[in-house]
């Protein structure tokens, strides 16, 4: 995945590119690195002859935003209606949110979760309690063994 | 679930879809025909080891469009997975009641479909079979937008679910405008038989959730099942009217006497006849077992006939081969 080039942090998402005096120079940023430098408002105005150009409003949007997994652009997007891979709702999220905003409401998924995700909660929450249970009984070597586990598991959700 | 009375005769059929797509993988539209090839064949692989159902596989690509058609009048695969060829495959239930669209607009379209009212009977078994198969491969999942798809309309749940009804008397009366806005804003949508932008054939219109997001499947089940058991209930209320009128009456036994003894049957004509035999049978006028009539409908559209037909049929052709089959179909029942 690629990082942005300024802030070195966030997952780029924007794709520049400028030509001035013949000297053409290339960037990748995040989303935010790219609204705080102002190149995000270069290409408000834009049309999008496209599903979700209604829902998109007069908020700017940088065309050449690429997803970084599958290549899928911000104009093939907003033209088609279907994202390229799972990381394009992370890539195209602020977009996509007053898409979804306007499809199903600001709502928060409810209902079915994968087995391999309710596995693992409920291996984290016995973690704690064991964590719990070995703090109380002053056992602080085996509490910090758990609290190791409790955090690689963590970062594998 | 609440118990909720449905009347049943007006029920053709229930449906079931959960889209899902497979970790590891780019969505469909990003995909190279050798990801298509290797996700099609590791989830045949996949399948044999669900105990419940055997199933059959079937390459779009092997498939003719006469055969692709009529799996769709049957309502076995969407009307996209039916022109889209490249890379797809199928994997039916014996029982036809399941069915997997692999590479469709999604990685996986799981399907359970029945006769008659069904929908929990229905959940229980796509869950089952959802579950096996996310233990093989992992899904595409956000704890906050749930099951990822490729269009985002279908986030969340990724369900589908619908119910067929029939409703002659409401259409006749005029009042199925005044449904489908009423109970759009519940998150409901009233759509023809073959869904999204289809025409109503034979008064048979297809009840669905429209939203999957921000609400579980069990409150999708029971929305639904509410929405339907009202509709029945108005549909009755109706009825009761109109069959009082005996031109009503009429024309249910004069539409039985047409597809009875026609030489030819285009198929509107068919579906606004079959209409009032359904209904006849439906308000016990006519002695007709309505699986019957339902099954002959299926096998009269265009495709089903060309199928049974040997091969490719005209217009003109096939009114006469379906008002045939339907001869012969009525003439069993007596």
């Amino acid at each position: 995945m690629m990082l942005c080039e300024n802030c070195k942090k966030n997952t780029a998402t924007t794709y520049f590119k400028q030509t001035i005096n013949g000297k053409t120079s290339e960037v990748f940023l995040c989303s935010e690195c790219a609204a705080k430098l102002g190149l995000s408002d270069n290409f408000s105005g834009f049309g999008f002859d496209s599903v979700f150009a209604p829902f998109f409003g007069r908020t700017s949007i940088a065309p050449s935003s690429v997803c970084p997994t599958c290549g899928m652009s911000l104009t093939e997007l907003s033209e088609g209606g279907k994202t390229g891979c799972p990381e394009c709702y992370h890539a195209f999220r602020e977009h996509l949110a007053s898409v979804i905003q306007r499809v199903s409401g600001n709502k928060k998924h409810c209902g079915k979760t994968p087995q391999a995700l309710r596995k693992e909660e409920t291996e984290l929450e016995q973690l704690r309690r064991k964590l719990e249970e070995a703090v109380a009984a002053e056992n602080f070597e085996e509490a910090t063994i758990l609290r190791d586990k409790i955090r690689d598991l963590e970062k594998n959700v | 679930m609440e118990k909720i009375k449905i009347d049943e005769a007006m029920v053709i059929s229930s449906r079931i879809r959960f889209a899902r797509n497979l970790k590891g993988y780019v969505f469909e539209s990003k995909m190279t025909d050798a990801d298509r090839e290797k996700l099609r064949l590791s989830v045949r692989e996949a399948v044999k080891s669900f105990r419940e159902e055997e199933f059959d596989y079937l390459e779009m690509e092997q498939v003719t469009n006469i055969q692709a058609g009529s799996m769709m009048e049957e309502h076995l695969i969407s009307p996209a997975f039916a022109s889209c060829k490249k890379g797809s495959a199928l994997l039916l239930g014996r029982s036809k009641q399941l069915s997997i669209m692999i590479n469709e607009e999604d990685h996986l379209r799981l399907q359970a479909m029945g006769n008659g009212f069904c929908l929990k009977g229905l959940y229980d078994r796509l869950d089952r079979l959802d579950d096996r198969l996310e233990e093989t491969f992992g899904y595409a999942f956000d704890e906050k937008l749930g099951y990822l798809t490729t269009c985002p309309t279908n986030l969340g749940t990724g369900m589908r679910a619908s119910v067929m009804l029939h409703l002659p008397a409401m259409t006749a009366s005029g009042m199925m405008n005044r449904l489908i806005n009423s109970v759009s804003p519940l998150g409901i949508t009233v759509r023809g038989m073959y869904g999204e932008g289809t025409q109503a054939s034979g008064c048979l219109y297809q009840v669905s959730n429209q939203v999957s997001l921000g609400i579980g499947e069990e409150d999708i089940l029971e929305l639904l099942t509410k929405v339907t058991a009202q509709i029945c209930h108005s549909e009755a209320a109706v009825r009761e009217k109109l069959l009082k009128d005996p031109a009503w009456q009429d024309e249910i036994f004069r539409a039985y006497g047409i597809l009875r003894y026609a030489r030819i049957l285009s198929s509107a004509e068919f579906a606004a006849l079959f209409s009032k035999i359904r209904l006849g049978a439906e308000a016990g006028l006519l002695s007709l077992n309505r699986s019957a009539l339902d099954r002959l409908f299926m096998h009269s559209q265009p495709y089903s006939l060309m199928l049974s037909g040997g091969g490719s049929l005209e217009a003109g052709q096939r009114d006469v081969k379906r008002a045939e089959l339907v001869r012969e179909a009525l003439s069993k029942e007596e």
